[in-house]
């Protein structure tokens, strides 16, 4: 595999559901075509139904294609030579629950051959990543939603994978844990991994995402890079630090023999998700009584350097 | 390998977190404690060792055999429906490897339990057994009949085939067959008949059977002499007649008179040191009734037993084929918790298990031509349906067949050697091929099947 070829590449993929007697059912994904490049953050974006989380259990292995072509790091997505450099996090919790958090890192970690020392030193920086180091003897059953969620990504991460899959990512998650799960998304991207993601929630891509498909219906009905998708060329915006009352005027004067029609002046607002973080931070910086269980804000070192292109 | 493993213990505590572990261990303990204390044998020494060893092994084995099938279909299917297995499927592991690491689990699980199990049959029935508690009489009965392995030789046969041949063909030339009697049947007829006058011993008469003992034979041990025979008297009551025992060419070795009751099985024993260094073994009994026959079994009516190796040195073959055939349920359950979800794939697995049972009525079915034919009045050539039947049974015999016996149980409760090639047998058969070949169907269902269905 070269290095500037596509990490995912799909051609016309479709997938029919089918009935006990054969019979097509459901057309969940029609002929969709895209491509994913090495490095960048890719979301699906579509309403419930939409043929999101169809397209990623295609490229995941967990369904076949029905018609269409579809390569995983220039393999079928059902070899096994793509799925050791892939990480899946699921939409939902298929954890064991009778494991520990411990134990299920150390399965999964198993399941990539990975050796016993290398194990433990990986399980080690992914619980103290997500924060779960003081859990990691605590059965996986009893987890909330939101640890579970941490483990599942941190599952997903124990093969230091090239091309990371994540299904509605920051499902079940606080606003600080989405958060911080965006962030980990760009940390990782920057580090030369791929990420697919697929969400309904129209924020989160926008924040990680550099390219987009909006899907509906099981079809493409928009794709491409994100800034180019949401700019308005036709309009433009100006910001700068507060003026003084004159002093703002004399500008407006300016620009209106330019523009030459009526300009709107408003004080930019914050989104609510960014006032929240920094509500949040201040009280955890008064209190003096720290639980100790949030997640450190260092990335697990083994997956610090970019592991982009080495299994060539 | 480590993927297999990482999978086998996955499948471990499964069984262990979800308690059917220790609900198996309990019911195992109560039938092998409790069995034998509730069941009451016929107050020999042969009926408590049968008691302990046949009923609760046999039933150890049923109990494991019905869990592992169960637990076999849901070691899949269960994580299909609670979606588990989605992520173990994107890992890179082989569909194979998935197969082989449920199936290594519950082997692993049932093993340990099976031994348990036979470690606590062992020491309840030394312990039931104890110098304390029993005669003198049942002592040398459980070390020299019960508790031992001893190999069984049959008398030589004459030749019969020619002799019922020629009788055959003397009645048709004298046109003497019943028309509605074929060929076949009669010959099968006269050389019942004349096999069983070879076992059959007249008022006054004697009658001798040669063993062709083999060279390995251990004579320097005692030799059991077990025989089965009914008699013509409907009083049942005690034959009189005296045993006599010389290698050939050689003088008599050993002599007894007794009366004996017909009916069961009954033991003479030849103490050790009897036998000369070589030559044919040859059993003789004298008739010593006026009026009554005495009718020994054709089929293992009067056999040598000669020492041939540990009580314990059974018991261990024994448990090693009951592993091996755990081995092959074990592969049907996870077979079919591959391809259907839980119930059906239970359902399935027992019908399967119910067809194998049924293994010895097919093969009758298969092989006796009358069987098809019997509703017709007279001679009438085999209809289609009689001949689909038959070869129906046939084909399914030859799949179920290889999966039947042998029994351990009974040889191991009553002293008989099991061998080592009957364990290599069940091994080849039930163990490699068949295992191997539910591995293989398995791993391709596995490896096709759409794990992430919305039905699923």
């Amino acid at each position: 595999m070269a290095e500037h070829d596509p990490i995912i590449r799909a051609a016309e993929l479709t997938k029919v559901f089918r009935d006990f007697w054969h019979r097509p059912k459901v057309r969940a994904v029609d002929h969709i075509s895209f491509e994913v490049t090495r490095g960048e953050v890719f979301g699906l974006l579509g309403p419930n139904g939409s043929g999101k989380s169809t397209t990623i259990k295609m490229i995941l292995g967990l369904l076949h294609p029905s018609h269409g072509e579809l390569t995983v790091l220039g393999h079928p997505p059902r070899d096994v030579k793509s799925k050791a450099r892939v990480g899946y996090l699921p939409e939902e919790s298929y954890l064991y629950p009778y494991l520990t958090s411990e134990e299920t890192l150390d399965f999964y970690g198993r399941l990539f051959d990975i050796t016993a020392a290398q194990r433990r030193e990986r399980v080690s920086q992914l619980l103290d990543m997500i924060g779960l180091t003081h859990a990691r003897h605590r059965v996986v059953g009893e987890f909330s939603k939101g640890m579970a969620r941490r483990i599942g990504l941190a599952q997903a991460l124990i093969n230091d994978p090239d091309l990371i899959v994540l299904d509605e990512p920051t499902s079940g998650l606080d606003p600080i844990g989405c958060r911080q799960m965006k962030d980990l998304i760009r940390t990782l991207a920057n580090r030369g991994k791929t990420v697919l993601l697929s969400s309904h929630l129209l924020a989160d891509v926008e924040d990680v995402c550099d390219r987009i498909a909006i899907l509906y219906n099981g079809r493409i009905q928009a794709s491409g890079p994100i800034r180019d998708l949401l700019e308005e060329r036709t309009r433009q915006r100006i910001t700068f630090p507060e003026l003084p009352a004159d002093a703002l005027q004399r500008v407006l004067a300016s620009l209106r023999e330019i523009v030459g029609r009526e300009l709107e002046v408003e004080h930019p607002r914050r989104d609510l998700e960014q006032f929240f973080l920094e509500v949040v931070e201040k009280a955890r910086r008064s209190t003096t009584e720290q639980s100790g269980v949030g997640p450190s804000d260092r990335l697990a070192e083994y997956l610090s350097s970019s592991s982009a292109g080495r299994h060539e | 390998m480590s993927r297999i493993f990482a999978i086998a213990f996955i499948a471990l505590r499964s069984s262990i977190r979800s308690r059917i572990v220790l609900l198996l261990l309990a019911i195992l303990l109560l039938v092998v404690i409790g069995l034998p204390l509730t069941v009451r044998s016929d107050g020999t020494m042969a009926g408590h060792v049968q008691i302990v060893l046949g009923y609760t092994l046999g039933s150890v084995f049923v109990i494991l055999a019905l869990a592992i099938v169960w637990a076999g279909c849901a070691a899949v299917s269960t994580e299909v429906q609670g979606r588990q297995l989605q992520l173990v499927v994107t890992k890179p592991v082989h569909a194979a490897q998935i197969w082989l690491g449920k199936w290594l689990g519950l082997l692993i699980l049932n093993g340990v339990l099976l031994a348990l199990a036979g470690a606590v049959i062992y020491g309840l029935l030394l312990w039931t057994t104890r110098d304390s508690v029993t005669t003198a009489t049942d002592r040398i009965a459980l070390r020299e009949e019960l508790l031992v392995a001893r190999r069984p030789i049959d008398p030589t046969l004459p030749d019969i085939d020619t002799p019922a041949r020629a009788r055959l063909e003397e009645l048709q030339r004298q046109q003497a067959l019943p028309p509605d009697v074929s060929p076949t049947l009669a010959f099968d007829s006269i050389r019942h008949t004349m096999l069983a006058d070879y076992f059959t011993v007249r008022p006054g008469a004697k009658r001798e059977w040669i063993f062709d003992a083999p060279p390995g034979l251990n004579r320097k041990s005692s030799i059991l002499f077990r025989m089965r025979f009914n008699s013509s008297d409907v009083g049942f009551s005690p034959v009189d007649g005296v045993w006599r025992v010389r290698c050939e060419n050689g003088p008599e070795v050993f002599m007894k008179r007794d009366a004996r009751v017909p009916g069961g099985t009954q033991t003479l024993l030849i103490p050790a040191g009897s036998l000369p260094a070589d030559g044919r073994v040859i059993v003789e009994y004298q008739n010593l009734n006026g009026s009554i026959t005495v009718l020994f079994d054709p089929e293992n009516g009067i056999q040598l037993l000669a020492h041939a190796g540990t009580f314990e040195g059974n018991l261990l073959r024994t448990l090693l084929v009951i592993f091996v055939r755990l081995a092959f349920l074990a592969a049907l359950g996870v077979t079919a918790g591959s391809l259907f979800s839980m119930p059906v794939a239970a359902f399935v697995s027992l019908c399967l298990l119910l067809l194998i049972q049924l293994g010895g009525y097919m093969q009758t079915a298969a092989n006796e031509d009358l069987v098809f034919q019997s509703h017709h009045d007279a001679p009438h050539p085999p209809t289609a349906r009689d001949i689909f039947y038959r070869r129906l049974f046939k084909a399914m015999n030859v799949v179920v067949g290889p999966l039947q016996g042998p029994d351990t149980l009974e040889p191991l409760s009553s002293g008989v050697m099991i061998n080592v090639s009957s364990v290599a047998r069940v091994f080849a058969v039930q163990g490699l091929l068949y295992t191997g070949v539910l591995l293989v169907v398995g791993s391709w269902i596995l490896s096709r099947r759409e794990v992430a269905l919305p039905s699923d």
